[in-house]
């Protein structure tokens, strides 16, 4: 992930999906099914949060850091900047999304919120406020997969006081019931602002087909009903497994004095208890599954009015391939060049109107994201076309060696960038404390220079070719059959939901086109068969999934295909629609 | 090349561990005026725009030119093509931006300091000798058509685009400065590059705003002060002297498919550059404080209630927002609160309050030089004066509590709302029908 994208991060619950790179499964050339592994061992299957490459004493920081680590495991940086009188002062907390469970899915964002309300001095919401407004803070927090970071920023006459303010909210929370049952409408609010954005729509459920069942461990935001069904109790059981001395950086920067901060962080924060057990020990993490097939998925929203692509991998991580990182950040540099080759065949040729591609940093499995505007007067010839170029990416000839240097440079230009603002440099140092560790920040210029070509197609062959992706494009519904299903699902896993609902048994007409695109789908696609389920609450349920049936079968001799290959299951619910989905026939 | 990387990472470091400070200063050169702010942090931040905006066309060209800046951006220069120039200014850290605004477009460009001659020299280029080839032309209009849809998709922007163009309808910002679907249609490469070449660069409405790390001798060196050609063509906004309502009124617009629903509610407010400006915003930020105990930790009403003044338009106004699966009672409470600061003022204690977060805000803004650069741009633009952007603390500063309340009182009569969403949730219209005073 370059600084620049990392900067568009969004605030207080941020969407950001951060990847962990699992590399677990062995695969060298595309289109090989992933090594099979039954559900039970891969949820044995967990990662060591720190393994040996990511520890360190001291760790190497550039000229105007200074660190200190304080007897209860707290570490503290201060980055001296005197540029306008400010300091900001943060606390990052290794949680998030990755340490949530089902039962957890949203709660890491829940917390952070909490923060910002009653603690033992600060007896109420109203009181700590008025704080923050005596101080002239400006404050948020941020919740992503990997880090959850509290931060004040206020002028620098204030900082002792911000940090002792700071230290009961981060220490002393009391989780008021009250309190709780009222902000949990309030991330209710914001869940569904994002569920307004249908962009967000294309975005959750590319993310449910590339994290699959572990996938609420990649999703901050969280679950709408854990979220409103949250308790003061489970808010203590979070604090009582994350919120240590030891799992966590405090980092003020700006106009300070570096001997003062560290003296106030002792005062103020070196009574704060460590835990007594490892904590990733305790509440370990799981291993993602890679992606079982590829998928492409037809996402349609009312909201929608233009179409927009996505297309993802699982990438690599910190904790088990470094180096694969920088490649990563190295090579989709390369691709947003606009002499590469990547934009001259896709949008130079009008295919797309813009297409970006990058790789997000993550300590687990990061996702290799494309995001693309296509041109809707060629959204099927758009998409198959990139398949084909991502075919290239490991040519020899994809890029040159001037593109290659030049890519190393805009990174690099990047991290210098980062450099200008005390006040957002501070929340870059903490998310590469997060996913990897201060070194990491500090020596990416060096390592990034070291990058070849050797390693870029190391990196390709094991993550692009070596798995499965997961592709999904959002359409408004008048801009569906434009979409040539057919075209752009062929060799791929098809699952869709149509949200039009059976009203009875003679109504199949209407979707005849639809079951015909189902029965050619089978026809190309020998080794698979058909399911389609349709969950409605109408007392002729099952009239009309026999109907379903028989138009099926009565059209099924028409292509060629058996009639043991489909099935259409009836599902009495509330939730109104049809699920279709090829499923590989299992030998 | 590394030396140079170096010397603008050590320069940055040498500079943060400082604390010298030089204020603003305008000149002119060659007709053209400059503002100029030292700071030595190893890198430069210079605008180049020009006035006039959506003054410039009407209303059949909307979005033209964004059209046009982007298509001379997308072309480059004969002697270096679009695309070869953007990957030169990645490689050597140079960042560019096109920007075309409501007032003003041009270019916003930050370098390292051994690099903004070079930069400089050929946004220069662009400015008087694009390339403004049809086919980054047709790339940009295919783009632009996107974003505004997409633009259009996504609520928040949809509400204010639709109250801006609805409440100034019949002048200037009635026309949207990225275009319309029905605008752009209009857009011909000819009749872009026509404006481009023959309207739009223009010497008698150019300003220039640099911040950073390069002396006032090496400015004056640039040779883009003797190229830009003098049309000395007129621009006069037609907008009405001040926004005000005497009654409240709803406006909704009926949208499926989303989670919550959207509302802004508009208020009248004091011009710019008058003696009531200053206490407005300081009353209106006090108010985004009040909305946020009020709507969201007592009542949980809204995740992102706001309340504003926005100085960021000619005519300008202030702005309650608020998305809520409530609207009805997150409206009545938004009503209730500015009604009740209006009859009983605000404390000294809250007063005292913002101003000390003001404080903290005016110096996050001055942190990085293109933040600065660009406060200068917007206040010569909008407000016809740039050193506003550095007395703005000093006037927050010496205002009093008497003034702010009087502002909001003489002021705030009524509230325009502006609702998108399921408009089956509003059960009471009266609760938006009611005068603040």
């Amino acid at each position: 992930m370059t600084y620049k994208s990392l900067l568009r991060s969004l605030t207080i619950s941020s969407i950001i999906v951060s990847v962990f790179s699992c590399g677990i499964f062995k695969k060298s050339q595309k289109e090989v099914e992933p090594t099979k592994m039954p559900d039970t061992l891969w949820n044995n299957l967990y990662y060591e949060m720190f393994p040996a490459h990511l520890t360190y004493d001291v760790p190497k920081l550039p000229e105007n850091f200074h660190y200190k680590k304080l007897p209860n495991g707290l570490e503290v940086v201060v980055i001296e900047d005197h540029s306008v009188p400010l300091v900001t002062v943060e606390i990052a907390v290794h949680n998030g999304a990755f340490t949530e469970d089902s039962s957890l899915d949203g709660l890491s964002h829940l917390y952070e919120h909490m923060f910002f309300k009653a603690n033992k001095k600060y007896q109420s919401q109203e009181e700590f406020m008025d704080r923050v407004k005596e101080l002239g803070i400006v404050f948020n927090g941020t919740t992503s997969d990997e880090r959850v970071n509290y931060f004040f920023t206020m002028p620098s006459d204030n900082w002792r006081e911000g940090i002792e303010f700071m230290s009961y909210a981060i220490q002393f929370p009391l989780f008021d019931s009250v309190e709780m049952k009222k902000e949990n409408v309030v991330v209710a609010g914001e869940f569904q602002r994002l569920e307004s954005n249908p962009f967000w729509h294309l975005y959750f459920r590319r993310n449910k087909y590339l994290w699959q069942n572990l996938i609420t461990r990649k999703n901050a935001i969280g679950n709408y009903d854990v979220i409103l069904n949250a308790t003061s109790e489970i808010m203590r059981k979070i604090k009582n497994r994350y919120y240590y001395p030891n799992n966590s950086i405090l980092v003020v920067a700006g106009d300070v004095n570096p001997d003062s901060v560290f003296r106030a962080a002792e005062k103020y924060l070196g009574s704060w208890q460590p835990s007594n057990f490892d904590i990733f020990k305790k509440y370990p993490i799981p291993r993602f599954k890679p992606v079982p097939h590829n998928v492409t998925f037809i996402e349609q929203r009312e909201i929608a009015r233009m179409p927009m692509f996505m297309k993802a991998w699982q990438g690599p991580g910190t904790i088990e391939d470094i180096e694969a990182t920088y490649a990563a950040d190295v090579f989709f540099s390369i691709l947003e060049q606009k002499t590469s080759r990547f934009q001259k065949s896709l949008v130079d040729s009008g295919y797309f109107l813009q297409i970006s591609a990058s790789y997000q940093t993550s300590r687990f499995t990061g996702p290799i994201s494309i995001y693309a505007v296509p041109n809707p007067s060629k959204l099927n010839e758009a998409i198959v076309k990139l398949r084909l170029e991502v075919k290239k990416w490991a040519d020899p000839d994809y890029f040159t060696d001037e593109q290659l240097e030049r890519a190393k440079k805009i990174l690099i230009n990047d991290w210098k960038y980062s450099f200008e603002r005390a006040s957002q440099l501070i929340h870059t140092f903490t998310f590469w404390w997060a996913v990897a560790n201060p070194d990491y920040f500090t020596t990416y210029p060096e390592k990034i220079k070291q990058v070849t070509r050797e390693d870029i197609k190391r990196f390709i062959d094991k993550y692009i070719y070596g798995t499965n992706w997961v592709e999904g494009i959002l359409v408004p519904p008048q801009m569906v059959q434009m979409i040539d299903k057919i075209h752009v699902i062929r060799d791929t896993y098809y699952d869709y939901q149509y949200k039009w609902i059976p009203e009875g048994a003679d109504d199949t007409i209407k979707y005849a086109n639809a079951m015909r695109d189902w029965l050619f789908l089978l026809r190309i696609n020998p080794d698979r068969r058909l399911v389609v389920t349709i969950h409605s609450d109408k007392d002729n349920l099952n009239e009309i999934a026999n109907a379903y049936q028989q138009f099926l079968t009565n059209n099924a001799g028409l292509f060629g295909v058996e009639k043991n290959r489909f099935k259409v299951k009836a599902v009495a619910s509330d939730q109104k629609g049809i699920s279709v989905k090829l499923q590989k026939i299992e030998s | 090349m590394k030396a140079r990387f170096l010397t603008f990472l050590s320069a940055v470091l040498v500079s943060v561990l400082s604390t010298e400070a030089q204020q603003a200063k305008e000149f002119s050169v060659n007709g053209v005026p400059v503002v100029f702010r030292p700071v030595p942090n190893g890198l430069v931040s210079a605008y180049i725009v020009f006035y006039g905006g959506v003054a410039n066309y009407d209303s059949t060209e909307a979005g033209i030119e964004f059209t046009a800046i982007h298509t001379a951006y997308e072309s480059g220069i004969p002697s270096l093509p679009g695309d070869q120039m953007q990957d030169l200014f990645a490689e050597l850290g140079i960042r560019v931006s096109p920007l075309a605004q409501r007032h003003y477009c041009g270019f916003a460009i930050t370098a390292p300091s051994e690099y903004i001659d070079t930069a400089i020299s050929i946004i220069g280029g662009i400015l008087t000798n694009s390339l403004f080839d049809e086919k980054s032309f047709q790339k940009v209009i295919r783009r632009q058509k996107v974003m505004i849809n997409n633009e259009w998709a996504n609520p928040d922007d949809a509400l204010r685009i639709w109250s801006i163009t609805h409440m100034f309808k019949g002048y200037e910002y009635e026309k949207y400065h990225k275009g319309t679907n029905r605008s752009l249609q209009n857009l011909t490469y000819d009749k872009v590059k026509d404006y481009y070449l023959n309207r739009l660069v223009d010497k008698s409405r150019a300003f220039i705003s640099v911040v950073g790390d390069i002396s006032e001798e090496q400015i004056k060196q640039w040779p883009i002060f003797n190229k830009l050609p003098d049309r000395s063509m007129k621009v006069e906004f037609h907008l009405p002297e001040r926004i005000h309502f005497e009654n409240s009124e709803l406006f909704t617009m009926h949208r499926e498919g989303m989670a919550t629903n959207y509302l802004r509610g508009i208020i009248g407010a004091p011009r710019l550059n008058t003696p009531d400006e200053v206490p407005y915003r300081l009353a209106f930020e006090i108010l985004d404080d009040k909305m946020f105990v009020e709507i969201r930790t007592k009542r949980n009403l809204s995740y992102a209630p706001a309340a504003f003044y926005t100085t960021v338009m000619k005519t300008p106004y202030a702005i309650l927002y608020v998305s809520s699966t409530l609207p009805d009672s997150a409206a009545s409470v938004m009503w209730r609160t500015v009604k009740d600061v209006i009859e009983n003022g605000f404390s000294e204690k809250e007063f005292r309050n913002t101003k000390e977060l003001m404080r903290t805000r005016f110096y996050l803004q001055m942190e990085g030089n293109a933040s600065m650069a660009g406060a200068y741009v917007r206040h010569q633009m909008i407000a016809g004066d740039w050193k506003r952007a550095d007395l703005y603390s000093e006037w927050i500063k010496n205002t009093t509590i008497e003034q702010v309340n009087n502002a909001l009182r003489k002021y705030a009569h009524a509230i325009r709302w502006y609702y998108l969403g399921d408009t089956t949730q509003i059960k009471n219209k009266q609760v938006y029908l009611k005068p603040l005073q």
